[in-house]
């Protein structure tokens, strides 16, 4: 699975995990098991959506609509992105509903933005964008935002990502719901990381760990100790503070979610840096750049490549420092590249939506 | 701040108005003021010692103006203010002036000549503010006016700035637009040398490529040396992607000497870098080491982040070649700082926008 991809259904597993009892047989109590089981356990709510498709003449307007959105995030999640198109279009084309409409066009910006249709990506997120005014569902609300953030975040617009971050962080703040305050928190935090605004990253951070906790979500929660912990290795320079990074590390590790890990690594290897013990910091870079998710998510290559040319330079190792300086500019270039590709999709996305 | 890109702000703000002069020079038989107030508006940028000069004079016979030629006087102080480095006083004239007039025009386009004010300063937020004061009544106004194309230009280059792509890109547009409108060669160079320059940066070859044959058709007619120059070195980039190191030295040198005698130095450091970049293309390490130090050193002197960054970059894979290790791990060592600082610049720029777009 592309780590990306994997990212994405983090974000969306978080709004639509159990909300409904373990379930008898008819078809509501199926459909809401689909859902329960959506993100966490997804074969098994595709065999739920199998069996509920083949009656789908029994359905009320409502469970067909519903049918119809979960199957497409069922199958998105499978990777099966064509499918998960033509069922999100069928939704589109047959609801009247405002609310189930906009969460349709976002979750086809993910589908697309995962298969890299990035101009059909902005313009589906952005009439779901659209679709918001005036209305007054809050799950819809609630989706379309965070799968816009999530987007916006993952494409490289940080300006819009924080537009968008900052607005669910006000909807899930109404509601006030552990699992949501978690993920809200933690994504406005990583926002503000790539802003280099450290202080309130932490701030963010800090409130994201107390949710995660309260809300049992452990990946997010090791993460979000490990941001936290990295800020106040690079503020106070406190060499103890390594070994608590390296602990969360083993923690995200059992957790088995590829880009958090290689993100760990980087942290290591970073800090290790900072402390000058360049060896190690050799170590841990490596490991992260030879990692399989780190071909496909050029921030970790570039990272990982500056983290290698500059301990090597600092061993005096200047033909492996240069080869890796090499490695760091064309990764920098190929993102640079990406992003204005990107840029020109949107203009031209903004362009026919507006 | 870094003012990586404010000088080419400075240029491409001055080329579109130093070929519509009428090349009166300061020894020449004094203009009455509607022909001094006219030759201000293109020579303030690229000759400002000319435009003080003017000013002085206009300031003498002040009592003669009438409303709008006042008006317009304040304007241009305000530039030179501006231009000079005086930022407060300029900021005071134009809040004066957008306040004090009635003219739609000169009230947008004191709005807009602020909010470059407040860019240069490092003042982002104030800069948003400002502009989207400028455009507000924007499709009110004549696309035939001259403020207009200036308001435009000055929205494009205040988010090219910024890092805000797609806004510049909206504007950018616009200005190609009415510049067809117009059928003015040098409002069409201008404004097809803008879209070039993107094209070039989204890396659509293909795009500029075609765009390239108006950037020179108009930029000849338009017969304006500064436009010549900036159309030859776009020509020189491009054929660098095509993967014609020599056809682009022989367009750099051939205007070389031109650059030299111009005296911009932000346009001295494009034409060697390029030039260096050419020369280490064919192998010719010597040529491109100096061109390259030379460029660098102009960056450093300009502060300018983002030239810093493509002149390191450039040095460090030189001085690879040439097994200078040291030296090379040095410049990759700078390209990396330099790289994190523009980063850092442009995120700070895109959240001025934020914060003053949300707060409508």
């Amino acid at each position: 699975m592309k780590p990306f991809l994997i990212k994405l259904c983090m974000a969306t597993a978080l709004l639509f995990v159990a909300q409904w009892p373990v379930a008898a047989q008819s078809l509501e109590e199926k459909l809401n098991e689909a859902h329960r089981l959506l993100t966490s356990n997804p074969e098994q709510s595709g065999q739920y959506l199998k069996e509920l498709e083949l009656k789908q003449s029994d359905f009320d307007v409502s469970q067909k609509e519903r049918f119809l959105l979960y199957k497409g995030h069922n199958l998105l999640l499978e990777g099966k992105h064509d499918e998960s198109i033509l069922y999100l279009n069928k939704l589109l084309e047959e609801s009247k509903n405002k609310g189930t409409k906009a969460q349709a066009y976002s979750m086809l910006a993910v589908v697309y933005t995962n298969t890299s249709e990035f101009m059909n990506a902005f313009v589906s997120i952005e009439k779901a964008r659209l679709m918001l005014d005036g209305l007054t569902d809050e799950r819809a609300i609630k989706t379309v935002l965070a799968n816009a953030a999530t987007i916006y975040t993952e494409v490289g617009f940080v300006d819009k990502a924080y537009e968008f971050s900052n607005s669910y962080l006000k909807e899930v703040s109404k509601s006030g719901v552990v699992k949501e305050l978690c993920y809200a928190y933690f994504n406005s935090g990583h926002i503000e990381i790539q802003l280099q605004n450290y202080d309130k990253a932490k701030d963010y951070f800090s409130i994201a760990i107390d949710n995660c906790k309260e809300s049992q979500q452990e990946l997010f929660h090791s993460v979000a100790s490990q941001e936290l912990t990295s800020i106040s290795i690079m503020q106070k320079n406190d060499m103890e503070l390594l070994k608590k990074l390296e602990t969360l590390q083993s923690k995200i590790e059992r957790i088995n979610w590829d880009v958090a890990e290689t993100g760990g690594l980087l942290k290591i290897a970073e800090a290790n840096l900072r402390f000058k013990k360049n060896e190690q910091a050799v170590k841990y870079a490596e490991k992260a750049f030879r990692a399989e998710s780190t071909d496909n998510y050029l921030p970790h290559k570039k990272e990982s490549t500056r983290i290698l040319a500059t301990a090597y330079s600092n061993l005096g190792d200047n033909n492996k420092a240069i080869e890796y300086y090499q490695l760091y500019i064309d990764t920098e270039r190929q993102i640079q590249l990406q992003l204005k590709q990107r840029k020109m999709a949107y203009f031209l996305a903004m362009q026919s939506v507006n | 701040m870094s003012f990586n890109k404010v000088k080419k702000v400075f240029l491409i703000v001055s080329i579109l108005y130093v070929s519509m002069s009428s090349g009166i020079d300061e020894g020449e038989e004094a203009l009455i003021p509607e022909a001094l107030l006219s030759e201000l508006e293109f020579i303030k940028t690229s000759n400002p010692e000319l435009a003080r000069a003017y000013l002085e004079q206009l300031e003498s016979i002040q009592e003669e103006l009438n409303q709008q030629q006042r008006e317009l006087f304040k304007l241009y102080t305000a530039h030179s203010f501006a231009i000079q480095g005086k930022y407060a006083k300029a900021e005071n004239l134009l809040i004066e002036l957008a306040d004090s007039s009635s003219d739609p025009y000169i009230v947008s386009r004191s709005y807009s000549m602020l909010s470059n004010v407040f860019a240069y300063e490092g003042k982002f937020q104030e800069a948003f503010i400002y502009s989207a004061k400028s455009v507000e009544n924007i499709e009110t106004l004549s696309d035939k006016n001259l403020h207009k194309f200036a308001i435009l230009q000055n929205s494009a280059s205040l988010f090219k700035l910024a890092g805000l792509d797609n806004k510049a890109m909206e504007y950018s547009r616009q200005l190609l637009r009415i510049a067809e409108t117009h059928g003015d060669p040098l409002r069409l160079c201008a404004a097809n040398y803008e879209m070039a320059s993107w094209e070039l940066e989204h890396s659509s070859t293909v795009m500029a490529q075609s765009r390239m044959d108006s950037v020179l058709n108009y930029c000849n007619k338009a017969d304006d040396i500064l436009l010549k120059l900036l159309s030859a070195e776009i020509k020189a980039q491009l054929l660098l992607l095509n993967r014609k190191p020599n056809k682009a030295v022989e367009v750099l040198l051939e205007w070389k000497d031109e650059v030299d005698q111009i005296g911009y130095r932000k346009l001295k450091s494009l034409y060697e870098t390029r030039l260096s970049e050419s020369y280490a293309e064919l192998g010719k390490y010597d040529e491109a080491l100096d061109y390259g130090l030379s460029a660098y050193r102009v960056a450093k002197q300009l502060n300018d982040v983002g030239m810093l960054i493509e002149t390191c970059r450039i040095l460090a894979s030189i001085y690879s070649k040439l097994d200078e290790l040291e030296k090379s791990v040095k410049f990759y060592q700078e390209y990396i700082d330099y790289e994190k600082q523009l980063r850092f610049i442009t995120n700070k720029r895109k959240m001025a926008y934020y914060m003053v777009s949300s707060r409508k």
